[in-house]
């Protein structure tokens, strides 16, 4: 009561099999995830740790010291309104880093599963959410994301929600393409024919074998992401007053350009390290990720 | 003669290209393969037999005609039980695995599903079916790029072994040193599989098989016991691929392969014969008339689709 | 007069330091005008280095390290900048896979006659005559209509005889063939192999293939030469390797091969898997698959002896091996 089917018996030579590194040797063998993740770690410890290492409050206003280059008592100097920049810095970081890290979860992980199915079942959910996808993609992403703040209303909630509209798109074109290859491959249909219900298929064969791409792109969204909350608080769109950020920092100390260039310039640094961080960590991801 | 365990019914599967052109794939193939034989099915790429397979499995469903397994037609969905009875290895041992799955992960997820053995005893019935194919039993905590080509192959077939071979026969332990076919000859034998085996090598299909079916841009040009297709073959066809095949003792490649010429692509069927163009006895009616798959006078059990069937031409 | 083609113990290295390991190992073989080599083995074994060693064509990570390349009696420089120049007009090419051998945005006409344009300076108009002349020789149908197309506008069989057209545009004395049927159906193999035989009657072309199938080199070439682990193990007249066997590998290729012409008997397979590169066996390589393995096995670096006329083994028990016991 038993049928085999055999395809193709390739009586060939045989080839010899890989060795395997186990996951964590791997990882630490990749310079560029090593450098990479120490980077970014820097950066978010001292972000973190703000409270403990400052000695001024960020909003703490001293007119008399105001516009002080860099010293013994402010290491960074002070802003107009006598305020500690390198306090200021690290504790908009706080806010920066954690929007920019948290604002692309979702767009990640509904883009992914969209075009997960999209490119599982194609047919009709392939074409509204591809089409859907051109649309959004044809705009510039940081125009649809300030015009969107601007509509919902300018702070945090504006810009989660604004990120999450516009960002999941290039997740779903990426997933759905690697989608398609993936469930043309033998192990799925093996795992279909088997009696494994889609969403099995889908959980268990294809997602582990077409998010990889989405992870390490993640990486480079965050900087855009974060690049994003800049932009919009330098437009005075973003991350409201008291609470520090980067982006306003930098508008904030524009006019003041020709006589005290750090105020503005100097919140620029986290933004490249941490973008030089994540890039890293991007590369190193790539071989990691790749199936044991 | 009872029902056969297969029954493929005038089968029709085309495809679309991309600029719009209709490939018939499988162009009104019936077969019939019993319980306990071994079908071979054989041709150059373009023929169509990749195809039946997937139609067999049910990763394609055909245009016309229907697949039959024990009597009951197979739709678009199949049952479990279904499954149960019918299996595919696939060609490529390379894309056959999860590359990011255990062997131990791969097989327990197919036996969880069909709960053919109590999850106290999946372990046990892992180790059993590793020891079918004839691999060790570390292999379990393995990732297929640990293994070589060969014993991914293995794999692929303990893989279709967990569902099809749903009692445990614990004194089946092929030796690591079998080869693959040693294996499934070991594996009919013991456990009374029945085998369709799709490939375009003729010794391999030789080894193995009862029965075959040459096939030729998606219809069947011969079919019969191997016996007969190999001593006595009634089709060009088949003659020119036993001539084609090479023989470590020939010493020289076949001069009179008894063909011309190159297959046309599967989207311009010749009218006709579909093989006259090529063909070295063709005649004025092979190019009007479609030869049926018929039997011979001599032999009703070996069909040939060629007008001349009855006349030898030898091997 | 010096034979078409000679190689002297040749080796080629991959890797550095710890990882450092021989590809090919003392190779030397010849081949004479109109002769027709055949180089077998399994998967990784050597023989599509040594081929692609002899053109200049090795992959970044391997390196010569010893050897010389003879063709027509003129030494090839294995290394450097003179290799390419060195090898046009001598030896040519012949890849496994027609659909990246050729350019997929240049007709096909054109690249048959790139070689005659160039390299023997034919004007355009002749150097079109020789390409369908060539494409004609190769018997690709109908030349004209066939020259003007692209690539992906040809069937497997054809893309293949195209590929062994643009080989033979320079004019070589030297053919080297890497599995160029391996991909290809059954009845187009057949066609290709005799076109391959007619070259060499016709042209006095001499051809050294590779493949992994006894059958098909069995039937193309007057000699064989078997490699096992980077070496040549046996090397000798087509017809006395495979009747006779002189090595124990070469016999268990035989008895694990599926051939039509034997009765149906149950192939053999060798036990073991070839050696990891870097961790070569002391001695023989094969010894630890080998049933006539004794203890001098695995202390003696065996070399090829002659064992008969024109024949040569790396075995020490090459007596015992008798008649092939291929079909049991």
């Amino acid at each position: 009561m038993r049928l085999l089917a055999v395809s193709g018996l390739d009586v060939q030579p045989d080839v010899a099999a890989g060795r395997r590194r186990p996951f964590v040797r791997r990882a630490f063998s990749s310079r560029s995830l090593l450098a990479g993740l120490c980077i970014v770690a820097s950066v978010t410890t001292l972000a973190a740790l703000a409270p403990v290492i400052v000695r001024y409050g960020p909003n703490q206003q001293n007119p008399f010291h105001g516009m002080e280059g860099p010293s013994a008592a402010h290491w960074l100097g002070t802003d107009e309104l006598g305020r500690d920049v390198w306090s200021r810095v690290l504790y908009a970081g706080r806010t920066d880093l954690v929007v920019g890290f948290l604002a692309v979860l979702f767009p990640f992980g509904f883009g992914t599963l969209l075009g997960i199915a999209a490119g599982y079942f194609g047919g009709v959910v392939e074409t509204v959410t591809m089409r859907l996808v051109d649309v959004i993609i044809a705009f510039p992403f940081y125009v649809l994301v300030v015009a969107l703040v601007f509509i919902i209303g300018p702070g945090i909630r504006g810009i989660y929600i604004a990120i999450a509209l516009t960002d999941w798109v290039v997740y779903a074109r990426m997933a759905r393409t690697q989608a398609l290859v993936v469930r043309e491959l033998d192990w799925v249909t093996a795992a279909r024919s088997g009696g494994l219900s889609h969403a099995r298929v889908l959980w268990r064969h294809i997602l582990p074998n077409t998010i990889s791409q989405a992870i390490v792109y993640v990486m480079s969204d965050i900087v855009y992401v974060l690049l994003a909350v800049v932009t919009l608080g330098y437009l005075g769109l973003g991350i409201q007053p008291p609470t520090p950020d980067w982006g306003s920092m930098i508008s904030d100390g524009q006019s003041f350009l020709s006589t005290n260039l750090w105020i503005s310039t100097i919140p620029g640094i986290p933004i490249v390290l941490t973008g030089l961080g994540l890039s890293l960590v991007a590369d190193g991801l790539t071989d990691v990720l790749r199936p044991p | 003669m009872a029902d056969p365990l297969l029954r493929v019914s005038h089968l029709k599967v085309s495809f679309r290209t991309e600029d719009r052109a209709v490939v018939r794939a499988v162009d009104d193939v019936s077969l019939d393969v019993h319980a306990g034989e071994a079908m071979g099915i054989v041709g150059e790429s373009g023929c169509g037999k990749t195809t039946i397979a997937r139609a067999i499995i049910g990763q394609v469903q055909p245009d016309e005609g229907a697949v039959y397994l024990d009597g009951e037609q197979l739709g678009r969905t199949r049952t479990i039980s279904q499954r149960r009875t019918v299996q595919m290895v696939f060609q490529d041992p390379y894309s056959s695995l999860n590359p990011r799955m255990t062997v131990r992960q791969t097989l327990r997820e197919l036996l969880r599903v069909h709960r053919l053995v109590p999850s106290s005893q999946v372990d046990e019935r892992c180790r059993e079916l590793l020891a079918m194919v004839g691999l060790p039993e570390r292999s379990l905590n393995s990732y297929p790029s640990q293994f070589s080509g060969g014993q991914r192959q293995r794999l692929a077939i303990a893989r279709a072994l967990a569902i099809v071979a749903d009692e445990p026969v614990s004194s089946l332990d092929v030796s690591v040193q079998a080869t693959i076919l040693q294996l499934f000859a070991e594996l009919r034998a013991r456990l009374g599989l029945t085998l369709i085996l799709i490939s375009h090598d003729l010794a391999v299909v030789r080894y193995l098989c009862d029965r075959i079916a040459v096939m030729y841009l998606g219809r069947i040009a011969e079919h019969g016991s191997r016996d007969v297709i190999f001593d006595d073959p009634r089709h060009p066809y088949t003659r020119a691929l036993l001539t084609a095949a090479p023989r470590i003792r020939r010493y020289e490649p076949p001069d009179q392969l008894g063909l011309r010429g190159e297959p046309p692509g599967a989207v311009d069927i010749p009218a006709g014969c579909r093989f006259h163009p090529r063909c070295p006895i063709a005649e004025g009616i092979c190019e009007v008339e479609d030869p049926s798959l018929l039997g011979l006078d001599a032999d009703p059990a070996h069909l040939s689709a060629c007008h001349f069937r009855a006349a030898r031409i030898g091997r | 007069m010096a034979p078409a083609l000679e190689v002297t113990e040749l080796a080629v290295e991959f890797g550095d330091g710890a990882g450092r390991f021989r590809a090919v190992d003392d190779v030397s073989l010849s081949v004479a005008d109109g002769g027709a080599l055949g180089l077998v083995g399994e998967s990784g074994c050597g023989k599509s280095i040594t081929l692609r060693a002899v053109m200049g064509l090795l992959p970044t990570g391997a390196r010569v390290v010893g050897g010389r390349v003879l063709a027509g009696g003129t030494e090839l420089p294995l290394a450097g900048s003179g290799v390419r120049a060195a090898r046009r007009r001598r030896v040519a090419m012949v890849f496994q896979d027609p659909s990246s051998g050729l350019n997929p945005v240049m007709r096909v006409g054109a690249q048959v006659a790139e070689a005659p344009r160039s390299v023997l300076g034919l004007s355009r108009r002749r150097a079109r005559a020789r390409a369908l002349e060539l494409l004609a020789m190769c018997g690709v149908p109908d030349p004209e209509r066939r020259a003007r197309a692209y690539p992906h506008q040809l069937s497997g069989g054809t893309r293949q005889r195209v590929m062994i057209a643009i080989a033979l545009s320079s004019d070589p004395r030297i053919l080297l063939c890497d599995e160029p049927t391996t991909a290809l159906d059954v009845t187009i193999q057949a066609q290709i192999l005799r076109l391959l035989h007619d070259l060499r009657e016709r042209m006095g072309l001499a051809i050294v293939f590779v493949t992994h199938s006894l059958a098909v080199v069995g039937e193309l070439c007057d000699s064989l030469a078997v490699m096992y682990a980077g070496r040549i193990v046996e090397i000798g007249a087509t017809r006395q390797v495979l009747d006779r066997p002189g090595h124990p590998y070469t016999l268990g290729l035989l008895r694990s091969a599926v051939d039509l012409d034997s009765p149906v008997a149950e192939p053999v397979s060798i036990p073991g898997l070839l050696h990891d590169p870097l961790h070569r066996p002391s001695g023989c390589p094969f010894h630890p698959r080998c049933w006539l393995a004794g203890p001098e096995c695995s202390v003696t670096d065996v070399q090829l002896e002659a064992i008969g006329a024109g024949r040569r083994s790396a075995c020490l028990h090459h007596e015992r091996l008798g008649e092939a016991a291929s079909r049991g």
